[in-house]
C-alpha cells in the first residue's frame, strides 16, 4: 500500500471502519513507514479534539413542552405500501367498472327487451303458420276460423287477418283490385371498376347488357394518346336480370365502389291510378252532359272542361307509363377506368434524396404516433391523474422521515 | 443494523398509547436530538426546531418498521427537520456561540487548564462551523453524535463510501484550521 492511499484511508482506520484486509494492509504499512505513523497520530489527536467539542444539553423545559403537544392514543402502524395500494386498488376498481359496466348495462337492456323479443318471435311464428290454414268455407265461417287461430296463437289475431286472395268471396273484405301485389321499385346502381383494358371491358359490358335483354342508353370514353383509357356506360336491363347483371359486371375488374339504390314508387302508382279512375268518371259525366246540351254556350263550356280532364288523364297516364317502364327496366351506371401503370422513378433522384424523403416521412409518422399517444393519455387522464394526485397528497401528509 | 428487542418493545408500547413509553423515548433521545439540532441550526432556533423534531418523532414513531436501529431513525427524522428548517431560512448562517463553551465549563481542575481547554473547544467549534455543510453534517453525526459510518449513511441517505470520503475531506480541512493544535500533538480534553 502506498502512502497516498494510506492518507485517504487513515481516517477510517482510526475510526475502525475499514475492512479486515484493508486494515491489515494499512497496519503493515504503518509498521514500516514512520511518516504515515505520524499521520495516524495526528489524525487520532485531531479526532479526539473534535469529539471533545462542546455538546449542548437539552433545556429543562423541552421534555414537558413536547409531552404537552403530543396525543397519547393508540396509533396503527402505517404501512408505506398502503399509500400505493389504495390508489392502485381505486384505479383497478375504476378499470374493472369501466369494463363491466357495458356488460351489465347490456344484460339489463337484454332483460328489458327479452319479453318484447319473445312476443315478436311468437308473432312471426304465427304469421308463418296462418297462410297455411285453409280459408274459410261456407260450412266453416270466418268467425269460427278466427276463433281457431286465436286458440293456436297467443296473440289476438283479430287485427291480423290473412290477406284476401283471388277467388275469396265468402270473406267479406275485398281490397281494391288496382293495388299491385308486388311493389314497384325503380332500381339504380352505380359501379366503378378498375380494369386492365378499357376497350375489352367496354365490349364485355355491352355484351352482358344485351345478353340479359337490355340496351346501352348512354356511353362516354376518354382517351390518352389516342388510346381510350376510361369511360362510362348507362345500361338499362330488365329488373329481373338486375342482380345477375351487376354480378357479371363486377367480375370485369376490381370494383372500387358500388352503390345500389331503390326508389319505391308503389304509392305514387296507386295514387295515379285512383286519380285516373276519377278523371275517367269525370270525363264520362261530361260526355253525358254534352249529349244533353242543346245551347251553344253550354256545349262550349262542357268542351272546355272535357279537354282539361282529358289533358289531366293523359298526364297521369304518361307518368304511370314512365314509372312502370322505369320499374321494369333498371339502370346501371358503369364507370370503367384502366389501372394506372407504375411510373418510372426519375433517374436524376439520388439515393441521398430518397433517404432524406424517407426520413422525413418517418419523422411525420413518428410525430403522428406521439400525438396519438398524447391524445389517448389526455382522454384517459381521469384514470391516471386522480390516483397520482391522491398518492402525492397522501405522500405529502406523511412525516418527513417516511 | 436492525432494531433491538428493547427498541421494538418500546415502539410497541408507544403504539399502545402509553405515556410512560413516550417519556422513556424522550429521555433517551432528547439530549441527542437537541445537540444535533443545536449544531445544525444554531442556538437561536435550536429549541424550537428540536421541539418540532421531537414532536415529529413521537407522532410518527408508530410507523417505525425496525429496519434500522431506533437511534438511526430518530436522527434521520431530526436531520430531515433540520434540513427543512435550513431550506426555509436560506441563506444559512450558523453563528458560533461563545455561551456554549461557558455552559459546558468544567467546574473542577486548575483554572489555567480549564481556560486552555475552553479555548481549544472554542477553536474546534469555530473550525467545525467553518466546514461546508456536507462535511459538517458527517462530522456532527460521526464525531459528535457517535454514529458509525453505516448509520451516518442511513441518516444522510447517501452511500457508505460518500460518508468515508466526506469525513476524510472534512478532517483534511479541520487539520488545516487546527494546524496549531495538530502540530503540538494535541491537547487532552
Amino acid at each position: 500500500m502506498k502512502c497516498q492511499r494510506v492518507k485517504e484511508e487513515i481516517k477510517a482506520y482510526v475510526d475502525g471502519e475499514l475492512g479486515r484486509v484493508t486494515r491489515w494492509r494499512l497496519a503493515r504499512h504503518l509498521a514500516a513507514c514512520a511518516g504515515c505513523r505520524m499521520e495516524e497520530k495526528t489524525m487520532t489527536d485531531l479526532a479526539g479534539q473534535v469529539q471533545g467539542a462542546s455538546k449542548a444539553a437539552a433545556p429543562p423545559g423541552l421534555r414537558g413542552k413536547v409531552l404537552g403537544k403530543i396525543e397519547f392514543k393508540p396509533g396503527a402502524r402505517r404501512r408505506k405500501w398502503i399509500l400505493i395500494a389504495v390508489p392502485a386498488a381505486g384505479l383497478g376498481a375504476l378499470v374493472v367498472a369501466a369494463i363491466l359496466f357495458p356488460v351489465f348495462a347490456g344484460s339489463h337492456e337484454r332483460a328489458r327487451i327479452a319479453p318484447l323479443l319473445a312476443a315478436r318471435r311468437s308473432r312471426q311464428a304465427a304469421e308463418r303458420a296462418l297462410p297455411s290454414m285453409p280459408f274459410p268455407t261456407r260450412a266453416q265461417g270466418p268467425k269460427e276460423q278466427l276463433a281457431k287461430a286465436k286458440v293456436n296463437t297467443p296473440w289476438a289475431p283479430s287485427a291480423r287477418r290473412p290477406a284476401p286472395q283471388a277467388g275469396d268471396r265468402g270473406y267479406g273484405a275485398v281490397a281494391p283490385p288496382s293495388v299491385p301485389t308486388t311493389p314497384l321499385i325503380i332500381k339504380t346502381a352505380d359501379i366503378s371498376i378498375k380494369v386492365k383494358s378499357f376497350q375489352k371491358a367496354y365490349d364485355d359490358a355491352v355484351w352482358i347488357c344485351r345478353s340479359v335483354g337490355g340496351f346501352v342508353s348512354d356511353s362516354t370514353a376518354e382517351s390518352e394518346e389516342s388510346i381510350p383509357t376510361s369511360g362510362s356506360l348507362t345500361l338499362r336491363v330488365p329488373v329481373d336480370s338486375f342482380e345477375s347483371a351487376i354480378g357479371r359486371l363486377s367480375r370485369l375488374g376490381t370494383v372500387k365502389s358500388k352503390n345500389i339504390k331503390g326508389q319505391d314508387v308503389t304509392g305514387e302508382v296507386v295514387d295515379l291510378e285512383s286519380r285516373l279512375r276519377n278523371k275517367r268518371a269525370e270525363e264520362r259525366q261530361y260526355l253525358e252532359i254534352m249529349n244533353r246540351a242543346k245551347r251553344v254556350p253550354d256545349i262550349l263550356t262542357v268542351t272546355e272542361e272535357l279537354s282539361r280532364v282529358r289533358g289531366e288523364i293523359e298526364e297521369a297516364q304518361g307518368r304511370l307509363k314512365y314509372l312502370r317502364a322505369s320499374a321494369a327496366m333498371a339502370t346501371i351506371n358503369v364507370s370503367l377506368s384502366e389501372k394506372e401503370r407504375p411510373k418510372p422513378v426519375p433517374a436524376s433522384k439520388s439515393s441521398i434524396t430518397r433517404t432524406f424523403k424517407n426520413a422525413v416521412a418517418s419523422l411525420g409518422r413518428t410525430a403522428n404516433g406521439l400525438a396519438a399517444i398524447c391524445i389517448w393519455l389526455g382522454v384517459y387522464s381521469p384514470f391516471w391523474a386522480l390516483p397520482i394526485a391522491a398518492w402525492l397528497y397522501l405522500r405529502k401528509r406523511q412525516p418527513a422521515a417516511q | 443494523m436492525t432494531a433491538s428487542y428493547e427498541e421494538r418493545k418500546l415502539v410497541s408500547e408507544i403504539r399502545a398509547g402509553r405515556r410512560e413509553a413516550f417519556e422513556r423515548l424522550l429521555d433517551l433521545y432528547q439530549d441527542k436530538v437537541f445537540a444535533l439540532v443545536h449544531r445544525m441550526v444554531g442556538s437561536q432556533d435550536a429549541e424550537d426546531v428540536a421541539q418540532d423534531a421531537l414532536i415529529h418523532v413521537c407522532n410518527s414513531v408508530a410507523g417505525f418498521r425496525g429496519r434500522s436501529s431506533l437511534s438511526t431513525w430518530v436522527y434521520r427524522v431530526a436531520m430531515n427537520v433540520c434540513l427543512e428548517h435550513r431550506r426555509k431560512r436560506r441563506p444559512e448562517v450558523v453563528p458560533f456561540e461563545d455561551d456554549l463553551v461557558g455552559r459546558q465549563a468544567h467546574p473542577e481542575g486548575d483554572p489555567v487548564t480549564v481556560a486552555v481547554k475552553n479555548e481549544v473547544k472554542r477553536d474546534v467549534d469555530s473550525a467545525i462551523q467553518l466546514l461546508p455543510e456536507i462535511h459538517r453534517d458527517v462530522v456532527i453525526l460521526h464525531e459528535l453524535q457517535g454514529l458509525t459510518y453505516r448509520e451516518c449513511a442511513a441518516v444522510i441517505g447517501c452511500p457508505l463510501g460518500t460518508v468515508k470520503s466526506r469525513l476524510s475531506g472534512a478532517f483534511a480541512k479541520l487539520r488545516e484550521l487546527l494546524s496549531d493544535y495538530a502540530s503540538e500533538g494535541g491537547i487532552a480534553t
